[in-house]
């Protein structure tokens, strides 16, 4: 079974990657300038690889990918194609063709980009109201975060998990900050609290921390950085975000890195491909926690919270479902 | 695909001779020229041993067999030899035990889940004292299901990353003479080089060294095995003098447990090193070959996950660090990117006639490589009612 043409919808932001057999493996969410990027790059690539070798396949593509200057993102979208194909050839869930962990995983809720202190609690008390793990704090700026998040723990009471994410903005100081209002208010983790390339202030931030601080997904090269993040103890966590840091072959070799370490790999995804494959990912591995979804994630047909968990589709692949007719 | 019930089928087997000798394993004795105090295995030191024990029955006595066999609700069963043995009885027994300690962990899961079960049954192993093959034995199965399910072999579903590996094979003898020979009769086989697992200190080992490379030229891969025979001490004089002869990397130069040694090496020279397969083997991998690697105290792991999963997760740990691997099951070899050479320690493997080729796949060695034959047709399932009728004991 092999690849014969990558092609994109745009009608549905839509890569597929055609086999021989009329099967096709999809990424959603691929912005056009992007999926013209892919098919120029990889296109020569993949046309004829074996769906049974994806292993190659990446390699060949993340190659291809650095030599021409593109992101991880763009080999990461044809990987996660190349998973969705591979899982359906064998018409199981992505998470059972890897090698099933869990059939749904546990959500915390990731707020807006706000300073408004009522936003920010209505949020936190509807994602409780749902049943969600969490709460995610996006940290905008450091003075005005510190009084959100007591005001959070006063508000949600002792069970709500409070997260904080910083979108790396902050400098150690500011860090340190919010770091200790986090202790303060029993907070669960803080993701990205400085730029990931700044190592030795995570290493600072997480020395000096009692909460975990959980980066590393922008590190460079994610599998290698993330694993010598985790082994310097520059992080607590690392963290994964799909398909920005590639695709699922680099994502589960860099979760099964921090395993072996025992430690955790949080897996993210962003836009409506990622999140669908971070929730795969999360169904093959014990070692990430929670799955981050936002109020207005651009998720598609995603179901409701069961119980805080997000329940994983029994289709084959991805589980992602386009009408045949409206694929152009 | 669930697991619905587990079955095990006692079955007698061919009736063998029993015997153990001393010639088998030989003696432990000091590592040449028996100053540095370590001790080693007598084999290939000097002359053969002039010690005859042996045990044997008077003839063939009856063998026996235990099979596992995982139903499903779907098209396929799981199954596999879970142990043999001289005694039904202990075989039973070995049965029951599996079924009421292992079985529940297994039973009404997914057959895909086999991250669930194999991380279910790591834990176990600390609670239940088991050593690693359960584990071992029912991760085996899983992705045997696995593949005859998608009729593509197991390193195909891993990625399939290489089609071939490079092969060497393993050299040895008694004397300079002997081992040269060897290492040309692997030559003459098309293996790209030769492993020596000789204990003769540094003096002695450094003698075969030059000789070997003298010998075969520089297009031949050296690599060298002293078992944990050397101090740290002597472990950086014989690599600086491999070093020399172009060899590939020293193995297990030191016990996997000193870890300060290995470290202490590792900086010293510029030979790799590769270790841990012994605190591998007793188990613990991936979990204690990361901290080595994270504290350059190996600069190649020696494969030893528990299952397929464990071997995976053992590759993706080392890649994810940035070291290779070295060792474990042909398909794990073959479906990750880096594990580089394979140890023919069986010898040549002929290709199998095609119409016995299936989608499990069989090992081949031969040309100096090691690859899976295979074809896309289905494996002969065994017919469950024979194996019950003709059962000793059907267990559940």
């Amino acid at each position: 079974m092999r690849v014969i043409q990558i092609i994109y919808s745009s009608d549905e932001s839509l890569l597929r990657l055609c086999a021989d057999d009329g099967s096709e493996g999809w990424a959603p969410g691929v912005a056009a300038p992007m999926a013209q990027s892919i098919i120029e790059t990889y296109g020569l690539v993949v046309e004829g690889c074996s769906v049974w070798e994806r292993d190659r396949a990446w390699r060949s593509c993340r190659d291809a990918g650095r030599a021409a200057g593109l992101t991880p993102a763009s080999w990461g979208y044809v990987d996660i194609a190349l998973w969705d194909l591979f899982a359906k050839a064998q018409g199981l869930p992505l998470f059972r063709a890897i090698g099933g962990f869990r059939d749904r995983v546990p959500v915390y809720r990731s707020g807006s980009d706000t300073v408004e202190c009522d936003v920010v609690v209505g949020e936190a008390l509807a994602a409780h109201r749902e049943g969600a793990f969490g709460y995610c704090l996006q940290a905008v700026c450091a003075d005005a975060t510190v009084g959100m998040l007591r005001a959070l723990r006063r508000k949600a009471g002792p069970e709500l998990r409070i997260l904080c994410d910083g979108r790396q903005r902050f400098d150690l100081e500011e860090a340190l900050q919010i770091g200790r209002a986090l202790e303060e208010v029993d907070g669960h983790w803080f993701a990205e609290p400085l730029r990931d390339r700044d190592v030795t202030g995570l290493q600072r931030l997480s020395d000096a921390l009692s909460v975990p601080v959980v980066a590393g997904a922008f590190m460079g090269d994610s599998i290698l950085a993330g694993t010598r993040a985790l082994t310097t103890r520059a992080v607590d966590r690392v963290r994964m975000v799909l398909p920005d840091g590639g695709g699922i072959t680099e994502a589960l070799k860099l979760a099964r890195g921090a395993e072996a370490l025992q430690m955790n790999c949080e897996i993210e995804g962003r836009g409506a491909c990622g999140l669908q494959a971070a929730a795969h990912v999360m169904g093959a591995v014990r070692n990430a926690e929670l799955l981050e979804v936002g109020f207005t994630h651009e998720v598609g047909a995603l179901p409701a919270l069961e119980q805080g968990h997000l329940q994983l589709s029994m289709d084959p692949g991805l589980g992602l479902d386009y009408a045949e007719g409206s694929r152009s | 695909m669930k697991i619905t019930k587990a079955t095990f089928y006692l079955s007698e087997t061919e009736p063998q001779v029993r015997q153990v000798r001393y010639a088998d394993r030989g003696g432990i004795d000091k590592v040449p020229p028996g100053l540095s105090g370590l001790f080693t295995h007598c084999e290939g030191i000097g002359p053969e041993p002039d010690l005859h024990i042996e045990y044997a029955t008077d003839g063939p006595v009856p063998m026996y067999g235990l099979q596992l066999r995982l139903h499903t609700d779907g098209p396929l069963d799981a199954y596999a030899d879970w142990g043999s043995g001289y005694s039904a009885s202990e075989l039973e027994w070995n049965a029951k035990l599996a079924l009421s300690r292992y079985m529940p962990m297994i039973v009404g899961v997914d057959a895909f889940d086999r991250e669930y079960i194999w991380q279910r049954m790591w834990y176990a192993q600390r609670f239940f004292y088991t050593g690693r093959q359960p584990l071992d034995t029912i991760d085996r199965m899983l992705w045997d299901l696995a593949s005859r399910h998608a009729r593509q072999p197991i390193y195909k579903l891993l990625g399939g990353a290489r089609e071939s590996v490079p092969a060497y094979g393993l050299i040895g003898g008694r004397t300079i003479d002997a081992i040269v020979e060897s290492a040309m009769d692997k030559r003459a086989q098309g293996f790209i080089g030769g492993k020596d697992h000789w204990y003769r200190g540094v003096e002695g080992n450094a003698e075969m060294a030059r000789e070997l490379r003298a010998a075969m030229g520089d297009d031949f891969l050296l690599l060298h095995d002293p078992v944990e025979s050397y101090t740290c001490e002597e472990a950086i004089r014989i690599s600086r003098i491999l070093e020399k002869y172009n060899y590939e990397w020293i193995e297990e130069p030191l016990q996997d447990y000193d870890i300060l040694g290995l470290q202490t090496l590792c900086k010293a020279v510029d030979l790799p090193v590769l270790a841990l397969e012994w605190i591998g083997a007793i188990g613990g991998q991936p979990f204690n070959a990361a901290p080595y690697v994270a504290l350059g105290a190996t600069d190649i792991v020696r494969q030893r996950g528990i299952g397929i999963t464990g071997q995976l997760k053992v590759a993706q740990m080392a890649e994810s660090m940035g070291v290779p691997v070295h060792g474990g099951d042909p398909h794990v070899i073959l479906g990750v990117a880096n594990d580089p050479l394979f140890e023919a320690f069986m010898g040549l493997q002929p290709e199998p006639p095609k119409e016995e080729q299936d989608c499990r796949g069989q090992l081949v060695v031969g040309d100096g490589v090691a690859r899976i034959a295979w074809s896309d047709r289905p494996v002969v399932e065994p017919d469950w009612d024979e194996v019950a009728r003709t059962a000793l004991m059907v267990i559940e």
